[in-house]
């Protein structure tokens, strides 16, 4: 359980732009346990699914990474040749992307796509054990055999987000990537995607990097928490120490913006509070120095560095700890 | 807050829309899709109602019979005691002056060759109301009742140059700048993060407080609906299942498929689990003959009664209204 499935340090990811270098994901450090599961939240243009193509090795042409380290079962993927990245990739790590109901080949049957997938990364397979592993993966994500021949428009939303679920998971991958996986669905369908993950990561023991805008349903889902703003981790730590005591200003703005079914309805009245441009930091000092409450002169001149809550709890932030 | 005495401004009655698929190249028989099945709703002056449903439900096609978009197979619908249904002309010019949409997603429903001027003004032209100058004075004033500010520097922008929760405060805008007196909100966070839907919530409560405007605020959200709705009703297969308060509603729910919606929404922030466990895993077969709608997902369904016969609408206790056999 404890052994590190994969380590990131102090990436940096960049696009190229008119302007030089636009940093989308600048210093970010975190590790994911075998087995374990990694919530990455922020709002839109924060970096989260940079990170996810970085570590999958599909950037955009126009992207780079600019410094940092990689290492996935002890490699380092940052000086991987793109063949052994093609090794890597979807056999050890793999990912469920985001708008599920365009992931799929609409003029192929579904069976046939999941086939594909374990036959492009595993082609000595033979045909008998291909349709069986076919079938157990259907049979995991709960869809009925009967569906097997079916084509995607036949097909629920959420039964395709489901096909895509075992499409990930057809090689029998050690970390899974999950890009916003219910950002589309309602709410039932969202809640039955996400017990079908918790189920596999918990059964095959596969670590997991979950991304997504909503920390309720990181909440749900992952063991571990990181809030992302502008680029930066601003604070990480494990699901009960960053909910239930957030150390940053910028976790308690976007657990306070949550609606929950509590006893008490939520104060709807007054003036919203701004939330404001949340793209790469190019101001000196802290990047929510504008609209963080508990500004002082320090954040607005410098970057904070991490402190350390706890051993598994830091944030980034010069007010954190302090009184707190 | 909403005036309960007063008549409602908006009335469903057994409104039904059936969309008939093509027929097949041969010629076998058609499918009928059931979007509404004899849908009734209320909505008072000033009140905001949440019509509360997963996708497929009907909640849409709701809004869009509203605003003649597209026309009933059967039912009434009136606004302000007047029929809606097949006004035309000057009429119906009338009517959609009152009512006005709010789109679900706003990297669609704004034209991208428009400038945020030409969007917020184009309400105005169509309707004829008043020269440049005037247009120029309702459209800031209506982008600042969005809460764009300051109105000036978004006038020339174009939408590509707004993030998604500016180009919804755009809509918002377009939509509040002929005054209306009914706004349909079709999910309009849907596509946003949850910080930016809250700006939203906050801002289509302020527009019921500051100009009283009545509200149909579609969502599948039931935390939304709890904390930005006066009223809220479910709907499952184009039916109405149950009506109430929102507080009564969400936090007390009768009907079986109102559990398993809160069965199904995030825990987050309530450690309470509610565990109705109303759902059933594997679905029942439709019967053919006439049924309760639900009946194939219901795990508490009782055979021969919620397999032979729908359920009707039955009044509990303080407006609180529940169609299922089990009350």
């Amino acid at each position: 359980m404890t052994s590190a499935l994969l380590e990131v340090d102090n990436l940096s990811i960049g696009y190229r732009t008119a302007g030089g270098i636009s940093l989308a994901v600048d210093g970010v450090s975190f590790r994911v346990d075998r087995g374990g599961s990694l919530g990455l939240v922020g709002e839109s243009g924060c970096g989260k699914t940079t990170i996810g193509m970085g570590l999958m090795g599909l950037l955009a042409p126009n992207a780079t990474i600019v410094s940092g380290q990689v290492r996935f079962e002890g490699e380092d993927l940052m000086t991987a040749s793109d063949a052994r990245m093609r090794q890597i990739r979807w056999r050890r790590i793999s990912m469920i992307f985001q708008a599920a109901m365009n992931a799929l080949n609409p003029v192929h049957r579904v069976q046939d796509q999941i086939a594909e997938a374990i036959i492009t990364h595993e082609p000595d397979l033979s045909g008998h054990s291909v349709a069986h592993r076919t079938r157990s993966l259907f049979d995991l994500v709960k869809i009925p055999e009967s569906r097997l021949q079916d084509y995607p428009h036949q097909f629920s939303g959420g039964m395709r987000q489901r096909v895509i679920i075992a499409m990930a998971l057809a090689c029998n991958p050690s970390l899974i990537i999950a890009d916003e996986p219910t950002t589309a669905l309602d709410v039932i369908v969202q809640n039955q995607i996400l017990s079908a993950i918790g189920t596999f990561q918990e059964e095959m023991n596969i670590g997991m990097i979950f991304i997504s805008h909503d920390i309720a349903v990181v909440a749900d889902v992952c063991t571990n928490i990181g809030v992302m703003h502008a680029g930066s981790l601003v604070e990480y730590g494990s699901r009960q120490e960053v909910l239930d005591c957030p150390g940053h200003p910028y976790t308690r703005m976007l657990v306070g913006s949550l609606l929950t079914l509590s006893d008490q309805p939520a104060d709807l009245s007054g003036v919203a509070c701004a939330m404001g441009d949340n793209g790469p930091a190019t101001v000196e000092g802290c990047p929510i120095n504008s609209i963080c409450p508990d500004a002082t002169a320090v954040c607005r001149r410098e970057r904070a560095g991490w402190v350390e809550l706890s051993t598994t709890h830091r944030v980034r932030c010069s007010q954190a700890g302090e009184g707190r | 807050m909403a005036d309960t005495n007063a008549s409602p401004i908006l009335m469903m009655t057994d409104v039904t829309k059936v969309y008939q698929s093509r027929d097949s190249l041969f010629g076998k028989s058609s499918n009928r899709v059931v979007a509404l099945d004899r849908f009734s709703l209320a909505v008072n002056p000033g009140e905001i109602f949440g019509l509360v449903g997963e996708s497929g439900s009907g909640k849409t096609t709701a809004s869009r019979l509203i605003v003649g978009l597209e026309k009933p197979d059967g039912g009434r619908m009136q606004f302000d005691g007047q029929e809606i249904v097949g006004l035309s002309g000057r009429t119906r010019r009338e009517f959609t002056k009152k009512v006005q949409v709010i789109f679900q997603d706003p990297y669609q429903s704004l034209n991208a060759h428009f400038s945020i001027f030409d969007t917020v003004c184009e309400p105005l032209v169509i309707h004829g109301i008043g020269d440049r100058a005037a247009c120029l004075v309702r459209v800031c004033e209506a982008l600042e009742t969005a809460g764009l500010t300051p109105p000036e520097t978004y006038l020339d922008r174009y939408p590509h140059q707004l993030s998604g929760g500016q180009r919804q405060r755009v809509a918002i805008a377009r939509a509040m700048v002929l005054n209306p007196r009914f706004l349909i909100a079709d999910e309009p966070t849907s596509m946003l993060d949850a910080s930016i839907s809250f700006q939203i919530f906050r801002l289509l409560n302020h527009l019921r407080e500051v100009f009283g405007v009545a509200m149909l605020f579609i969502t599948h959200s039931l935390a939304a609906a709890r904390n930005l709705c006066d009223r809220v009703g479910v709907i499952y297969r184009g039916r109405l299942v149950e009506e109430g308060t929102a507080q009564e509603t969400i936090m007390h729910p009768r009907h079986p498929y109102t559990k398993a919606l809160l069965d199904a929404h995030p825990r987050f922030g309530c450690s309470r689990r509610s565990g109705y466990n109303a759902l059933l895993e594997t679905e029942r077969p439709r019967p053919e003959t006439d049924h309760c709608p639900f009946y194939p997902r219901c795990r508490l369904a009782v055979d021969n009664t919620c397999n032979r016969r729908s359920p009707s609408l039955k009044t509990l206790d303080a407006g609180h209204r529940v169609s299922c056999f089990l009350f």
